[in-house]
């Protein structure tokens, strides 16, 4: 029965103690969305017409992911190859459609109608490509089709899930079929793709030996050099050779495999291996050029966490024509662009402050830049002018950027996306070299956010660069409403800040920027809302007169948008509950509350025959308006447990994700307990008496969970042992007020003091 | 006369019963039945069990065998196994085998309410087909490694209890630190074994952290969780090492099996403590380190493992020790002897 008693107890103080802020580890609200990984104003695309490197090597973050691109390219060549054999009559999709969408029986249909040239069949009546090969009787072409089908099912990966090999027991009938059929044709288009079709086979069963000795056997019978197949292959024969154990090797022809086929750089840079220094310069004695070498340093650096400036310099010594070394280049400056750029002004916490290392490697790429450029051996220098100007302002040499910029200007003329990117430099070191901020550039700003398409992260470069100078200069309102706005602030209400920014609302003129961002970061009569969270704040100082004055000020309509009844208590709290169906409970906004606390008072020490009442009511009021009473949003915008669970140590001063200044919570009773308190020792009503008591010891109990040495969880599955210094009222109420209605009253609703009692 | 034959009957019976308790408890002594059962793990994407590693098993009488088969991730938008063991159909070993799975926590963010089903007929697919392919017939235990978040638990328990059902195994699971701890957050798997890793206690990805794979300290901070946790829990230690390569700062790969000494005379390193700093770009096993990049060199000592099995036992009562992982470059490090004291200071009474 007791084990049974104590678990309603117990159920009931965890009930209540979720209402009492905990200490957790994590935050709720948080959201990728709000992360910030740096600006970025270098156009990642410059290069996407100049080299088919670029998609490559600008996109190694994405390495590792999905290859679709990569897929899609290879395919798409492939189907490229096939249109021009059948002199450009059928569409990709067309072609598309017979060799990747359709099955050995649509094939063999097919093959039938163009060898009695008939149509062909129904599905395919009005596809050019399937005309073509019935109306030429290309039968040869169709029993290929039809032989990679048969190969399709040991070539591509089956089910996932299934534990079964692609090892086919037909494979070797498959492939002496497949080189019968090779050697039947002339057709060396078709020639090539047997052979492909025969060694992946092998490749596949994993008989690497046996795909080598096939590769070796047939290639002197295929003429057909221009096909990208070609690369195909090799990729084939490089992936044995390294499952044979000759990474060299097998590295070098993946290197040209790289270089020559963009559909497959994915997956040949994933196959990559170079085990040691030694295998590494056997790898570069391997290649017949300069740019055999460069590439195999381009693979090199184009891993994740590559320092692809290493890779460059000596891709420059080598090859410094080299079409890697551009790339390269915009890869590198991505990576530092994200460290550096706003370094001192930026919110957020990614990606952190530049440190010595990252200083070393910018220099390191500037000198490459400025070496490069000065030694004038490269064919295009419009890119690398440009992106000198702008590591030299990621340096923070602002004047030498400018000056390199100008005389890029006069180099790039013509070249519509390069004059673009090169505004937008130009633009944001304008930004950065503000040193102090007027009405002309706010203006000027202003405009320049509301009209500029030039990059989605220009307006928070501007508003973090304002931000800190508007902070510089002590224009704390506006600095704050450049990143925040009202919610933020009422988060953590600063005096500074709110008076601020109502001396600008007060203004008579306000300009764009301003008024901007009155408007849209504290809203619809902005001055009202803003003396309305002075009053609060004043309120949660207890500063009464200065809060009435500054309600005064708030027009009716804000005023009453937020309606609160702090004079209503019942034995069991209850933050969230609905609102009392009550006729007798009096809704009250924040300057009537504070009208009749102001009352009160007076009351309390004028009308000494009732004042115990009125302190009573007072301790009322004040602990609804607390953390832990159900008016809590009298004082506080926004309750939150998680607030208290990330600052443990700062007992009312939360940090909070969003709000620069934390997040407040008002959980101080001690205001409640001080009336509670002088309500019972005036009074001469036991009734009276044994409330007060009772609400004085929920007040300790309040305080014995702030307690830094409180071990009590709200998951400990036992109603907490109160220590002694916070039993005083509960035994004040058990002492002397036991035989009063009320006491039983709270014996019969509070599990808690039931449980106390028992105890 | 009565009187005398029961005080006589008494004492009978009162020698026969000290007789009885002393044979127990001296036959408790003699079989060792308090030591903890003690299994390994095998976690590599290659089966290859050499002599050295099935004579180490036999001298620790594993009589367990804890296999990873394979991952399961999303990728591609789809929910694929990956790293499937290969080789396994040569193995022969006659002990049981306990089947593993890590499964990402990607895959339980990212898979529909209505795909658990599948899932769970693919998994038990393949896991058959892996364990018949070695040979063993039926399967008892399966265990699930997944590091589930408060966003993932509702779904990852529903796949637990739906895998159980559909399979009729026992369910093992591993449970992460923090698990424990938060565990009326984080919840209690419905799951029949529970496996408590206790290493990779630090932070990883911190540059200043001196050992991440077990640290004492860190350990004690979770002791509460550890004594009431609802489930008899069995205990993962650490057998391994490797090197966290630190490049700008930031943690970038990890080195298994490196041994610092073979760097200090090589000019291409300098060896600080237990860092290692990279003097000259070079390969060190396939991957390309660059001037400036830091090597952290993390092992456990076996003073560190019997300091951790010396607390454990205080905080958690176990019946089973599962060493992470075999491998021939651990068992070099970690003679069997040493492992048996490690083993010894459990108490599975």
């Amino acid at each position: 029965m007791n084990e049974l008693k104590l678990s309603i107890v117990s159920l009931i103080v965890i009930s209540l103690l979720v209402f009492i802020p905990q200490k957790t580890t994590n935050a709720c609200g948080f959201s990728e969305e709000d992360l910030f990984f740096g600006y970025q104003f270098l156009d990642m695309d410059l290069m996407s017409e100049k080299t088919d490197f670029s998609p490559f090597i600008l996109n190694f973050s994405d390495t590792y992911s999905d290859d679709e691109n990569g897929r899609r390219t290879q395919r798409n060549t492939n189907l490229e190859e096939w249109q021009k054999a059948s002199c450009q009559i059928a569409t990709l999709e067309e072609i598309e459609e017979i060799i990747y969408f359709s099955n050995a029986n649509d094939l063999e249909r097919l093959r039938k109608a163009a060898a009695n040239n008939n149509r062909p069949p129904a599905q395919w009546i009005s596809n050019q490509f399937a005309k073509e090969l019935t109306r030429n009787k290309c039968t040869e072409t169709i029993d290929y089709l039809i032989y990679a089908k048969m190969c399709e099912p040991n070539a591509i990966s089956g089910s996932e899930w299934s534990d079964e090999s692609r090892l086919d027991s037909n494979t070797d009938e498959l492939i002496q079929y497949g080189k019968s059929m090779m050697m039947k044709t002339d057709n060396h288009f078709l020639r090539l793709r047997y052979m492909y079709q025969i060694v992946r086979l092998a490749h596949y069963a994993d008989d690497y030996q046996y795909a080598l000795e096939l590769y070796n056997e047939l290639e002197p019978r295929v003429d057909e050099t221009n096909s990208i197949i070609n690369w195909w292959l090799l990729g084939h024969k490089a992936g044995c050779i390294k499952r044979l154990g000759d990474n060299v090797t097998a590295s070098y022809l993946f290197s040209r495999v790289f270089k020559n086929c963009e559909g497959k750089r994915e997956q040949v840079f994933r196959s990559f291996y170079i085990d040691n220094d030694d295998e590494w310069k056997q790898c570069l004695l391997m290649c017949n050029s300069d740019e055999e070498r460069a590439t195999l340093y381009a693979l090199r650096a184009s891993g994740r966490y590559s320092i692809a400036v290493e890779e460059m310099e000596h891709i420059y010594k080598i090859s410094p024509q080299s079409e890697h070394l551009t790339p390269l280049l915009l890869r590198e400056i991505s990576l530092l662009e994200e460290t550096f750029l706003g370094a001192e002004f930026r919110r957020g916490d990614y990606p952190g402050k530049p440190d010595e290392i990252a200083k070393q490697r910018l220099i390191r790429l500037l000198t490459l830049v400025r070496k490069v450029l000065k030694e004038d051996k490269l064919q295009d220098q419009k890119i690398w002018i440009m992106a000198q100007g702008y590591l030299e302002y990621l340096s923070r040499d602002l004047y030498a950027a400018d000056k390199t910029y100008q005389k890029a200007a006069t180099i790039i003329e013509g070249d519509e996306k390069l004059e673009k990117q090169l505004e937008l430099f130009q633009l944001v070191l304008k930004i950065h070299a503000y040193t102090r901020i007027d009405e002309n550039i706010e203006v000027e700003m202003f405009n320049t956010i509301s009209n500029t398409q030039l990059s989605p992260d220009l307006s928070k470069f501007i508003f973090d660069r304002l931000a800190a100078l508007y902070n510089k200069q002590k224009d704390y309102g506006k600095a704050f409403l450049c990143n925040f706005d009202l919610h933020e602030l009422q988060l953590h209400p600063k005096p500074e800040i709110i008076n601020d920014l109502i001396q600008l609302s007060e203004l008579e003129e306000l300009n764009k920027m301003e008024n901007y961002l009155l408007e849209n970061k504290i809203g619809d009569e902005f001055l009202s809302r803003l003396y309305e969270l002075k009053g609060t704040m004043h309120l949660t100082k207890n500063e009464l007169a200065d809060a009435t004055r500054a309600f005064e000020k708030v027009k009716p309509t804000i005023m009453n948008e937020n309606l609160f009844y702090p004079f209503y208590l019942p034995i069991i709290d209850c933050i969230h509950c609905e609102h009392p169906n009550d006729t007798t409970i009096v809704d009250l906004n924040k300057l009537e509350i504070v009208q009749q606390i102001l009352e009160l008072e007076y009351k309390a020490k004028t009308d000494m025959e009732n004042s115990a009442q009125y302190y009573y009511t007072l301790g009322k009021v004040y602990y609804n308006m607390s953390y832990y009473g159900h008016s809590y949003g009298i004082l506080d915008y926004y309750r939150s447990s998680s607030s208290w669970a990330q600052s443990p140590d700062e007992i009312d001063d939360y940090s909070f994700y969003y709000s620069p200044h934390g997040n407040k919570e008002y959980t101080d009773i001690n205001l409640a307990l001080f009336y509670f308190d002088k309500a019972k020792e005036l009074t001469l009503d036991d009734e009276a008496a044994a409330k007060a008591s009772f609400m004085a010891a929920k007040c300790e109990l309040i305080k014995y969970y702030q307690d830094p040495d409180t071990k009590f969880h709200y998951y400990d599955d036992k109603a907490p042992n109160l220590p002694l210094k916070y039993r005083n009222y509960y035994d004040i109420l058990i002492n002397k007020y036991s035989e009063t209605a009320f006491f039983e009253k709270a014996v019969e609703e509070c599990k808690y003091f039931s449980y106390y009692l028992e105890k | 006369m009565i009187r005398a034959y029961l005080k006589m009957k008494n004492k009978i019976v009162i020698i026969i019963f000290s007789c009885f308790l002393l044979i127990g408890l001296f036959s408790c002594k003699l079989s060792n039945s308090s030591v903890p059962e003690v299994s390994f793990y095998h976690w590599k994407s290659y089966f290859d069990l050499d002599s050295t590693e099935i004579k180490y098993l036999e001298l620790l009488k594993v009589d367990k065998l804890y296999i990873r088969y394979f991952d399961i991730d999303f990728q591609n938008n789809k929910i694929i196994p990956i790293g499937k063991i290969q080789n396994i159909k040569n193995f022969i070993y006659q002990n049981e085998i306990i089947p593993c799975i890590f499964i990402t926590n990607n895959t339980f963010k990212n898979i529909q309410l209505e795909e658990i089903d599948s899932l769970c007929d693919n998994i038990i697919k393949l896991i058959q087909s892996k364990h018949s392919s070695i040979g063993k017939q039926g399967i008892k235990t399966l265990q699930i490694d997944c590091d589930w978040t408060l966003s993932t638990k509702d779904v990852y328990f529903q796949f637990l209890q739906k895998l159980k059902e559909k399979s009729g195994w026992d369910i093992s699971v591993t449970i992460r630190l923090h698990q424990i701890s938060y565990k009326e957050k984080t919840g209690v798997p419905p799951a029949n074994h529970f496996v408590l890793m206790c290493y990779n206690t630090g932070d990883l990805n911190n540059p200043n952290e001196e050992n991440s794979i077990l640290n004492i300290n860190d350990l004690k901070q979770y002791k509460k969780g550890m004594s009431d946790y609802p489930h008899q829990l069995s205990i993962a230690l650490p057998l391994f090492s490797w090197a966290v390569v630190l490049r700008e700062r930031k943690v970038i790969k990890l080195i298994r099996n490196i041994d610092i000494n073979n760097f200090k005379n090589n000019s291409n390193f300098e060896v600080q403590g237990n860092k290692i700093i990279v003097k000259n770009s070079t390969y060190l096993k396939g991957y390309y380190l660059y001037k400036g990049d830091i090597l952290r060199c993390e092992k456990i000592s076996i003073e560190t493992l019997l300091q951790t099995a010396q607390f454990l036992q205080k905080h958690i009562h176990t019946c089973e020790i599962i060493y992470y992982h075999l491998d021939i470059y651990n068992i070099k490090n970690y003679p069997y002897e040493r492992i048996e004291t490690i083993n010894r200071q459990f108490n599975c009474d």
